[in-house]
Formats: structure tokens, C-alpha cells, sequence
């Protein structure tokens, strides 16, 4: 069994697959912002008595899960993401990713990636926003989408900016447009956002792998299509892609090493402390965070000139 | 005595220091560049102004309250927006109260020349002493830029990963406190034998990346998030032979013949100075995939025209995967971060 943990903005996904890259167990967690006690709590559910063989770690708070797990191999989202994808579409040509914070393209060839993109300062379009304006319209996340689809003629929002469509919305809301109208107007805002700022130009070529936890939005998956004018593939484990990705990497990398350096699913039992202090002694002003367990050091990060790392 | 400092560029105020001081200035180097400085410069800079202007701002608001009366720059009629970055900074500087005086270094024109002679009168120098201390200075670049190019090609070997960043902080150090002009000529084989020295694990395979861009912003570490030593780490041989500041002197006057030839090679592309290095970032894109490198990584300050005319070219002309770096000072590190690794992954799968 090969572990792979994706630890993102808004939830932290952990998945255990077998040599054939089925997944075995997964869950699926929303971090809430203590990503630490999130990750214990994913690793208790994928738990099992079969033997790790190898821990791959992803998503933007992968160095805190490689500490707290000891991983094999720590990589980037955007590798992660692509190699989850070939390998369920061997011939996918482009994956669409939009996950809680940010959104991401990667355009492959013969199952490599051979360009990629994310969104740079804004964050309109993603995860978040949808969550938060599903919230202030009293609507489980859940059934967004499926309200979105019922819309005949949806509202037109602007979507330049998350502040801007939310007044949008609002002022919609004021002239008396039917809430499915409203949502779908906000899909195909988000959308186009997505395809100019994002997706810039880049040749999006079927077949197209849409994933990430906004793909579970059928809503968002319609206007992607209308859009583009093109399928759009959702594969069925969309939100645990990231994390698949990790594990298959962790499975790669342990070809040549010969034992797993996981600390055991133990760890779901285990104290975690952070500390984070502001270091003075330069103008620079590091962050330094410090994370221990049972008055044990494992890491520290946050310095420019390397003076709190840990010797390896 | 009076004092005088100049702006961070990678080196420079190592290298003009013995200059300044021959003058009979007495040089104030500005802090080394850090947060605050960027914070001090983006605070009164113009917001849309470009990056690497609020960060001279920041350098030179701090480098007049260490007491700088004279802050030089280069500039004049400049290659870009950089041509105003002198009468603006001395805008910005009168607003805040500050005294000192921005001098801009310009093209050698009549006005210059009589500028610069009538310094030499004021303090006594001779033209003797002060070619003899551009040789110094001359000789001070020569030495760092080697270092810097043995950095680059240890760093993707290192053992003990950091060790190439340590050693040439120390040779700045020792550059810095040599002015003998024959114990100088002597230090070259000292620098080697330092990189030499480093722990290097030869058996993996290398990815070749070249480097281009806007010039400051490559050659400032600080504010392009030390994208050239993090590549280095991640196992590639970053090539910065499109930028440096030896070839952006020479360069200027015509007399880099590398420069020559990246420009005939964007001629059908690009078919004269669109401003600041768009040129040469497209020459050199070029060079990099006729030499067979892995890819090229682009680095420009958010809003710079000249790049952004320069990143639509290379898009159509250039074959060979292109990761574009825009900074300002709200840059993420994380962000940055994760775009150099997923880079570097997939030039080396490109590979496989």
C-alpha cells in the first residue's frame, strides 16, 4: 500500500492505493484552519493494518505533512496533479484543476506536461468563493451546482474579481432574479475568469480532465463545457487526485530506495506543537515556525539564511 | 568629507567602492537589501511604478538616514522607464524631506565629461589614481562574476546543499576588504580552489536552464526570491550568460559581442530595441534552444513593457518550454516556490 497525503488550502485529502493504483481508502477532510490536527484525523480514517510501503506528501502545506509523516518524497501540486491524470486518461491532452485557493492548467503530451499555469494574485473562481457565496445564499455547497443547472437564463455577473461579483450578485439578487439564474450567472463568470486569467492563451486541447474540488460542481462542469465547446471528463475521484498523484510518486521514488521512512500511522496518537517566533537578528524579519513533539524538535522553516534549519 | 552611496545591484557597491573612495568620497554602502528595504521603497514609490524603482527608492531612503548626501545612479536617457528612475527618485526624495542629491550617471556626452572633471578638480584626484582604481574595480567585478559562475555550476552538485551560497558570501566579504591591485590578480586560483573544495556528488543527471530577463531583477536575488540559487538546488545548471553586469557595461556601447550576435539572432523576430532587455531576452531564448537547453526560465517586474513585448514573442518563437516569473514586492515565496519545482519536474520527465 503506497500513502499519499495532499494537504491544501481548504481540505487535506489522504488516500492509501494498492500496486495497481486503485484506491483503497480516502478521506476527505476540510482543514479549518488546524491542518495539523486535519491531517492526524485523515490518517486515523485511511488507516489499516497492511504495511505502508511508501508516503508521497503535496498540496501548498506539504512540508508540514512530510514532518509529521517523515515522507518518502515531497512534490508539488502541479506534478502531482498531472501524473494522477495520465494515469486514469493516458491520452489527457489537458487538466483543468481548481481546487480551494487556487487554480491551475497543465497542458500535457504523450502523458507529460509540457506547460503549465496557475493563477497568480487573484483567487476569484475558486473554491473559496463559491463556498463563501453559497453560504451568504443559505445554500448547501452540495446542492449548488444542481441549482445551477435548473437556470434557463442565467444572470450575467461580473467576474473580474470576487468583490465586484459579489456585488454583482447582490445588486441581481435586489432587481429580482431567480436564485438558479443568479448561481449559473456566477459559474459562467467564474469560467471565463478562469479561461483569461488562468488558462491565458494556452492551447486547451480533448481530452480535458477536469478535477480538484470544484469539479464536483456540475454547475461549474456545465459552463466549462459551454464554454469551451468540448467534453469535459470529471474523473470519480476528482477531490483526491492531488493526493493519488503523491502516492503514485511515492511508489516511483521507492523503486530505488529499499524501506519506507513513514513514522506509522502512530502518528494519528501523537502531540504536535508549532511555535512561531519573529527572528530579529537581520532586517529581513523571518518567520521562524518550529514544530516539536514530546519536547522533540522535528523541524523548523521560515529562514532566509538557513541559521534555524535543522541539520539533516 | 563627502559621502556618496549607490543603489544594491547584485555587486555594485562592492565594485564602485574603491572608485568612490579614490575620488576622496567617503562611500556608504546601502544596507543589504532585505523586507524592510522593499517595504520602505513600495511605501513611497508610485504603485504602478516598476519593481525594481521602489527598491532603489528603498536603498536609498535607508542609505541617507546612514548619512549619504550624494546617491548615484545610473540612468539618464535610460532604455526604459528606468531613463526617469533618477529624476523621479529625486522627486520622491525631495517630498519626504530628504536633502540628499540624486546624480545620474549618464552616456558619456559632453555634459557628463565636464560633470565628472570638475569632481576631479574639487578633490584633488588624479587621472592617474582614478584609472588606477577602476582597474580595481574593474578587476573586483571580474573575480565576483567568476565566482558567481562557479556557484551556478557546483550548486546542482552539492552534497551539503547551501555550501556554494556560503562560499560566495565569504569571497564578497574578501573581494570586498582587498585593495591591492596585485593581491587581487593573485585571487583568482584562491576562488577556485574554495569552489574546489566543496563536496560534489557527480552521478545525476543535469538539467540546463538558461536565464533571461529584465536585468535587475536577475541580478538582485532578493527581489526575484532567489529564483537562481533555488534552481540550483533542484538539481539544474542555471546559465546567466544573457545577463551580468560586466556585459550590460560593455553591452551598452556595443562592444559585448554576445550581446551582437543575440541581437542578430532576434532580428527576424524583433527588429529593434523595444526597450530595457526584451531584445536580448529573445536573442538569448533563441541561443539557449540552438544549444540544446532544457528550457528557459523568464524573470520581469509586474507591469514592464519591454518584457511583456519580449514574453509574446518568445511564446511564437521559441520551441523549448518557458516558465515566466513576474515579481512585485507582493510576491508569495510558496508560490514561487512551487512554480520552479513543478519546472524543473517536468523538464526533467521531458527528458525521461
Amino acid at each position: 500500500m503506497w500513502l499519499g497525503v495532499d494537504v491544501g488550502s481548504v481540505s487535506v485529502d489522504t488516500v492509501l492505493i494498492n500496486d495497481k493504483i486503485e484506491v483503497f481508502k480516502s478521506a476527505y477532510l476540510l482543514t479549518a484552519g488546524m491542518p495539523i490536527e486535519a491531517i492526524k484525523e485523515g490518517l486515523r480514517k485511511s488507516r489499516d493494518s497492511v504495511p505502508v510501503l511508501g508516503v508521497g506528501t503535496t498540496g501548498s502545506g506539504r512540508e508540514l505533512a512530510a514532518v509529521l509523516t517523515n515522507a518518502d518524497i515531497v512534490k508539488n501540486e502541479i506534478t502531482a496533479h498531472a501524473i494522477a491524470a495520465a494515469h486514469f486518461v493516458p491520452d489527457v491532452r489537458t487538466v483543468i484543476e481548481i481546487g480551494g485557493q487556487d487554480s491551475k492548467i497543465i497542458i500535457l503530451k504523450d502523458g507529460i506536461p509540457v506547460d503549465f499555469a496557475m493563477n497568480t494574485v487573484c483567487a476569484a473562481g475558486t473554491g473559496s468563493f463559491l463556498d463563501h457565496q453559497a453560504q451568504r445564499l443559505g445554500i448547501p455547497i452540495e446542492k449548488f451546482g444542481q441549482l445551477a443547472l435548473q437556470s434557463k437564463s442565467p444572470a450575467r455577473i461580473a467576474g473580474r474579481c470576487t468583490v465586484f461579483a459579489e456585488s454583482d450578485m447582490i445588486h441581481k439578487q435586489q432587481l429580482g432574479y431567480g436564485i438558479e439564474d443568479i448561481i449559473a450567472g456566477l459559474c459562467k463568470s467564474l469560467v471565463r475568469n478562469y479561461l483569461v486569467n488562468v488558462a491565458k492563451g494556452k492551447p486547451i486541447l480533448p481530452p480535458i480532465v477536469f478535477q480538484g474540488g470544484v469539479a464536483s460542481n456540475e454547475g461549474i462542469r456545465k459552463a466549462l463545457e459551454e464554454e469551451l465547446g468540448m467534453k469535459v471528463f470529471v474523473p470519480t475521484y476528482n477531490k483526491l487526485m492531488g493526493a493519488i498523484g503523491a502516492a503514485m510518486l511515492a511508489k516511483k521514488v521507492m523503486k530505488d530506495k529499499r524501506k519506507t521512512s513513514f513514522r506509522g500511522f502512530d502518528i494519528c496518537d501523537m502531540e504536535f506543537n508549532t511555535q512561531s517566533f519573529i527572528c530579529e537578528d537581520c532586517p529581513n524579519t523571518c518567520e521562524i515556525v518550529k514544530i516539536s513533539s514530546n519536547g522533540k524538535v522535528l523541524a523548523t522553516w521560515g529562514s532566509r539564511c538557513g541559521k534555524w534549519d535543522l541539520s539533516k | 568629507m563627502i559621502k556618496v552611496s549607490v543603489p544594491n545591484m547584485n555587486v555594485v557597491p562592492i565594485v564602485v567602492k574603491p572608485v568612490f573612495e579614490e575620488l576622496g568620497y567617503e562611500f556608504i554602502a546601502p544596507p543589504k537589501m532585505s523586507r524592510k528595504t522593499i517595504e520602505e521603497g513600495a511605501k513611497y514609490a508610485p504603485e504602478f511604478a516598476c519593481f525594481p524603482l521602489k527598491a532603489v527608492l528603498g536603498d536609498f531612503i535607508l542609505a541617507s538616514r546612514k548619512g549619504a548626501e550624494y546617491l548615484v545612479i545610473f540612468g539618464g536617457t535610460g532604455p526604459c522607464r528606468f531613463g526617469w528612475y533618477g529624476s523621479t527618485l529625486q522627486i520622491i526624495l525631495k517630498n519626504l524631506g530628504i536633502p540628499a542629491k540624486v546624480f545620474v550617471l549618464d552616456f558619456p556626452t559632453e555634459k557628463w565629461a565636464r560633470d565628472t572633471f570638475s569632481i576631479l578638480g574639487i578633490n584633488g584626484s588624479s587621472v592617474k589614481k582614478l584609472i588606477h582604481s577602476g582597474l580595481i574595480a574593474l578587476k573586483k567585478l571580474r573575480l565576483i562574476e567568476l565566482a558567481q559562475e562557479l556557484a551556478r555550476k557546483i550548486r546542482p552538485f552539492e552534497v551539503k546543499i547551501g555550501e556554494s551560497d556560503k562560499t560566495l558570501q565569504k569571497i564578497y566579504k574578501i573581494v570586498d576588504n582587498e585593495n591591492s591591485f596585485i593581491r587581487l590578480m593573485k585571487m583568482k586560483n584562491e576562488i577556485k580552489l574554495m569552489f574546489e573544495g566543496i563536496n560534489k556528488n557527480s552521478n545525476h543527471e543535469l538539467i540546463r536552464i538558461g536565464l533571461v530577463g529584465e536585468l535587475y531583477m536577475c541580478l538582485q536575488e532578493e527581489l526575484n526570491m532567489w529564483t537562481e540559487s533555488k534552481l540550483g538546488k533542484l538539481g539544474a545548471f542555471v546559465d546567466r550568460s544573457a545577463i551580468g553586469l560586466w556585459k550590460y557595461v560593455t553591452g551598452d556601447i556595443g562592444l559585448n559581442f554576445a550581446h551582437r550576435r543575440a541581437k542578430r539572432i532576434a532580428y527576424p523576430w524583433l527588429k529593434w530595441h523595444a526597450g530595457g532587455e526584451s531584445i536580448y531576452s529573445i536573442g538569448y531564448s533563441l541561443i539557449f534552444e540552438r544549444k540544446g537547453y532544457d528550457g528557459v526560465v523568464h524573470i520581469s517586474p509586474l507591469g514592464c513593457m519591454p518584457e511583456i513585448v519580449a514574453q509574446t514573442i518568445m511564446e511564437k518563437c521559441v520551441n523549448i518550454p518557458i516558465l515566466n516569473l513576474v515579481f512585485d514586492e507582493h510576491t508569495g515565496e510558496t508560490g514561487v516556490n512551487t512554480r520552479l519545482e513543478a519546472f524543473c519536474d517536468l523538464l526533467k520527465l521531458r527528458k525521461e
